[in-house]
């Protein structure tokens, strides 16, 4: 056990460690003044800008996942795989691209909403906007876990309540939702630490907040001392959210699911059935449904909010091209390498039960793209050589290579499988394995054939926000794509940045497409089981 | 366990790359070979175009692009040199204040290509630090039908209460050009000015376009390239030229002096400032080549207008960008203030 703590710490000092104590070495700039720095007027509206933000973010996020997964995870609701896919789509466009969608859906002047209704009723840019546009792209990584840990959770239980006389309502208040808050609180926490550290919508809504002041400083030049400890202040952010969301949800933790003969009876709505159900499509609708499709009319315009006109150019010229395959085939590869591994290494690090390994394991969500991709090239961009025999040098050259992209990748992610692997291994409890060891399997057999069974919904979380995520992966890939290679994000910030939003939705609405279909599929094969 | 560490070592192992240390061989005076790394934030249909007669120029060489815009260019150099060492050779960008500050720190190697005789002489760095490779420029933008305004000052007018789009100096390279620009014409009440006339100010050109063609703004201050290649696609999209001076955003080429391939990087120069070169740049990029023989792109105004009709570039903008340009941006955001 200690040794397999010490390998893994290991693993995040080399990864995470080093390379962030790296970067922090240019913090110790002379003359540069952190407290100047931070108490400066422009950073503290940013500081108050990135707080209010992505706490509007993660409340709406949280808000309306719980209703959702307890929907769409304990009762009879119909539709319930097409929901859950749709409602899975946002992570898997980066947020900029849902921020265009919604920019020209909203803009209080020529929005397609207030040309329906009067100029002036939405208005997508300020602080609200923000939270809004950030909690939907951020649901999945509230709902996602949610409803992992709700599919665990024994109905017997439920049973048991309701034959000692407690309502459908008391029901769920008592029983169902405490056991599945520990999950939602930490997605939420996750969601929070996403928008924080989110830089595309902020910068496209017009609103300062860390992260465009981060990125300011890194254009003006000169400025990696200043950009080091603006981000310090996200870090300090994310301590805080980590350890107020494991209070959180430690008052409200109970160990009592189990993969005993696991019996799910969902909750029958009767007459509500039907308008529940219209409830859940309609929130589908307005958070997923309705900028997607604004995206899908950007991809089919000849320019850009012109109504007049269908064109098939986009679609034509990006899947035509060699270019876009040989990315997506890329990017389809790194993102299922970065999904395992982040799957895998999570579980690894969540069952050491070391809090302070798992809050280092998530850390790195909170740190804008940007300030990881630049720790990684202050890190890897010299090789690391070790000379044997005198003549045969075995080179660790990361820079400039693909690995560099996956291993940034996994460290940015990790969050997602520790948080995921943490809160299922608190739900497991631990008699079936006890039961594996005292039947004579060894410690390796137990966890595969009895505790790792129990983790399969929350395994399958981790996996799916991980390769969603990675897939269209934006601001790592375009400062550590090696030379002469091209990654999805890459592709979208070359042809969002030059001016051509018709290409880079035609690439976003393919792979929603294709996402979709998965999804669908997948949906409809567990219902025929 | 001891899966774990097995694919551990199998991933360092695939990770790492095994070398001979075999000496170099000694270079004469054959033609360069090897690699030349170059950092541009030159459009991607530039560099097809100009790939072929690069390697035209450079046989032997491999040349390596990394292309993305110019301020995650300069972060990755920034943080690459930080670390001790760039692979970089060549930079070619659209930042001229970062040229000016490496040049001031000493990094440039030195060097005047001859083909670089024509360059407008403001565009010129006198000491051969860095060479301007073509030339971007700020201009106004109109929506088709709606009123030209004559002048970037007239932008504060009335007329256009509501109507205006502008990139964010803060977070777009050319918007901060234009605002130091304007500032140095003007002075920071031009940005109060633009404020009190409800200017919308987000993002970078791209944004300022899609307002313009979105309808939400009726006159914008964009990227004449852009403006350009926009009209093409069929936008509803006209150029007007400031009365004030348009503002000319340089793009140079720089060659590190750190670089492993001096003479390749060299012929990459001339071969940028030969009239191939130029007219790939010109055509394929839609902005100004530094070449007068070269016409202006898409039927637009010629080099020798663009120098007339332009505000004054010097080394003073320069060094006012570089020394000022943090209360410049401190002005603009104070006035923007919600």
């Amino acid at each position: 056990m200690n040794r397999r703590v010490a390998a893994l710490g290991g693993l995040l000092a080399a990864f995470f460690g080093a390379p962030l104590v790296l970067l922090l070495r240019q913090a110790g700039a002379p003359g540069l003044s952190w407290w100047a720095l931070w108490s400066d007027a422009d950073n503290v509206a940013a500081l108050v800008g990135t707080v209010t933000t992505a706490l509007g973010a993660a409340a709406f996020a949280f808000v309306l996942a719980v209703p959702l997964a307890l929907l769409l995870g304990r009762t009879d609701v119909p539709l319930r795989a097409p929901l859950e896919a749709v409602f899975t789509l946002p992570a898997a466009l980066p947020p900029f691209i849902l921020g265009m969608g919604w920019v020209s859906l909203a803009n209080p002047r020529a929005g397609l909403l207030n040309l329906l209704t009067e100029p002036g009723t939405f208005d997508i840019y300020g602080r609200a906007g923000i939270s809004f546009v950030l909690g939907g792209a951020g649901l999945p990584l509230v709902l996602l876990p949610t409803l992992a840990a709700l599919s665990r959770i024994d109905s017997s239980l439920e049973e048991a309540a309701r034959m000692s006389g407690a309502g459908p309502a008391r029901t769920l208040f008592s029983v169902t939702l405490p056991l599945a808050l520990p999950a939602a609180l930490s997605g939420a926490a996750l969601c929070f630490l996403f928008a924080a550290s989110a830089f595309g919508v902020p910068y496209l809504l017009g609103v300062p907040t860390l992260t465009t002041r981060i990125y300011s400083e890194v254009l003006m030049g000169g400025g990696l001392s200043r950009t080091v400890v603006l981000s310090l202040e996200l870090l300090v952010l994310a301590a805080v959210v980590l350890v107020a969301s494991r209070v959180l949800a430690q008052r409200g933790a109970v160990r009592l699911s189990s993969g005993k003969g696991l019996s799910t009876r969902r909750m029958t709505l009767g007459t509500w059935r039907w308008p529940l159900g219209g409830v859940a499509v309609l929130s589908a609708f307005i958070v997923v449904v309705l900028p997607l499709l604004a995206v899908a009319l950007t991809s089919v315009q000849p320019v850009w909010g012109q109504l007049s006109g269908f064109s098939a150019k986009h679609w034509s010229s990006v899947l035509g091209n060699a270019r876009t395959i040989d990315a997506a085939a890329r990017s389809l590869l790194l993102a299922t390498a970065t999904a395992f591994i982040v799957t895998t290494l999570g579980l690894a690090l969540a069952s050491t039960k070391r809090r302070s390994l798992e809050f280092i394991a998530g850390a790195p969500y909170a740190i804008p793209g940007t300030v990881l991709a630049l720790a990684f090239i202050i890190a890897f961009s010299r090789d690391v050589r070790f000379v044997a025999f005198e003549r045969v040098a075995f080179v660790l050259a990361l820079g400039n290579t693909l690995w560099l992209l996956l291993v940034a990748y996994t460290v940015k992610h990790l969050a997602f499988g520790v948080r995921n692997a943490t809160d299922g291994l608190a739900q497991v409890d631990g008699s079936l394995t006890e039961a594996a060891r005292l039947a004579g399997a060894s410690p390796a057999r137990a966890f595969f054939d009895a505790t790792l069974p129990q983790l399969r919904a929350p395994l399958t979380a981790a996996f799916t926000i991980t390769f969603l995520t990675c897939v269209t992966e934006l601001t790592l890939s375009v400062l550590l794509i090696p030379t002469g290679r091209d990654v999805l994000g890459t592709l979208l910030f070359e042809l969002q940045s030059y001016a051509d939003p018709g290409s880079a939705a035609v690439i976003a609405c393919a792979f929603v497409l294709l996402v979709l279909a998965v999804q669908l599929a997948r949906g409809v094969r567990q219902e025929a089981r | 366990m001891i899966v774990r560490w097995l694919t551990a070592m199998l991933l360092f192992c695939a990770a790492c790359r095994i070398e001979t240390a075999s000496p170099a061989a000694p270079t004469g005076d054959r033609p360069p070979q090897g690699e030349l790394w170059i950092y541009t934030s030159m459009y991607r249909q530039v560099i097809d175009a100009l790939e072929p007669q690069l390697s035209e120029a450079l046989p032997g060489v491999t040349l390596r692009w990394f292309q993305a815009g110019s301020e995650k260019i300069t972060a990755k150099l920034e943080a690459e040199l930080a670390a001790g060492g760039s692979p970089c050779d060549v930079l070619i960008t659209s930042d001229p204040f970062l040229y000016e500050r490496f040049k001031e720190e000493r990094r440039w190697l030195r060097y005047v290509s001859p083909n670089g005789l024509r360059t407008p002489s403001r565009y010129v760095d006198v000491d051969g630090h860095y060479a301007a490779i073509r030339l971007s420029t700020m201009v106004l933008a109109h929506r088709t039908g709606a009123e030209a305004p004559p002048s970037f000052a007239a932008l504060t007018d009335p007329t256009w209460k509501g109507e205006v789009a502008l990139g964010d100096p803060l977070t777009s390279g050319t918007a901060f050009t234009w605002a130091v620009s304007m500032e140095r014409a003007l002075g920071a009440s031009y940005f109060s000015a633009l404020r009190a006339n409800d200017a919308r100010v987000a993002g970078g050109n791209a944004a300022v376009l899609q307002k313009l063609e979105g309808g939400e703004a009726k006159v914008g201050v964009l990227l004449l390239e852009n403006a350009l290649a926009a009209k093409a696609k069929g936008s509803p999209i006209e150029v007007s030229w400031p009365g004030d001076g348009a503002v000319v955003v340089p793009g140079y080429a720089g060659i590190l002096s750190t670089t492993r391939n001096a003479e390749a990087a060299k012929l990459l120069v001339d071969a940028l400032l030969s009239l191939r070169g130029q007219k790939a740049i010109a055509e394929t990029g839609d902005m100004h080549a530094v070449d007068p023989r070269v016409a202006g792109p898409r039927g637009s105004i010629s080099l020798d207008e663009l120098v007339q009709r332009s505000a004054p570039w010097s080394e003073e903008v320069l060094q006012r960008g570089l020394r000022e340009g943090a209360r410049v941006k401190g002005d603009f955001s104070r006035a923007f203030a919600r």
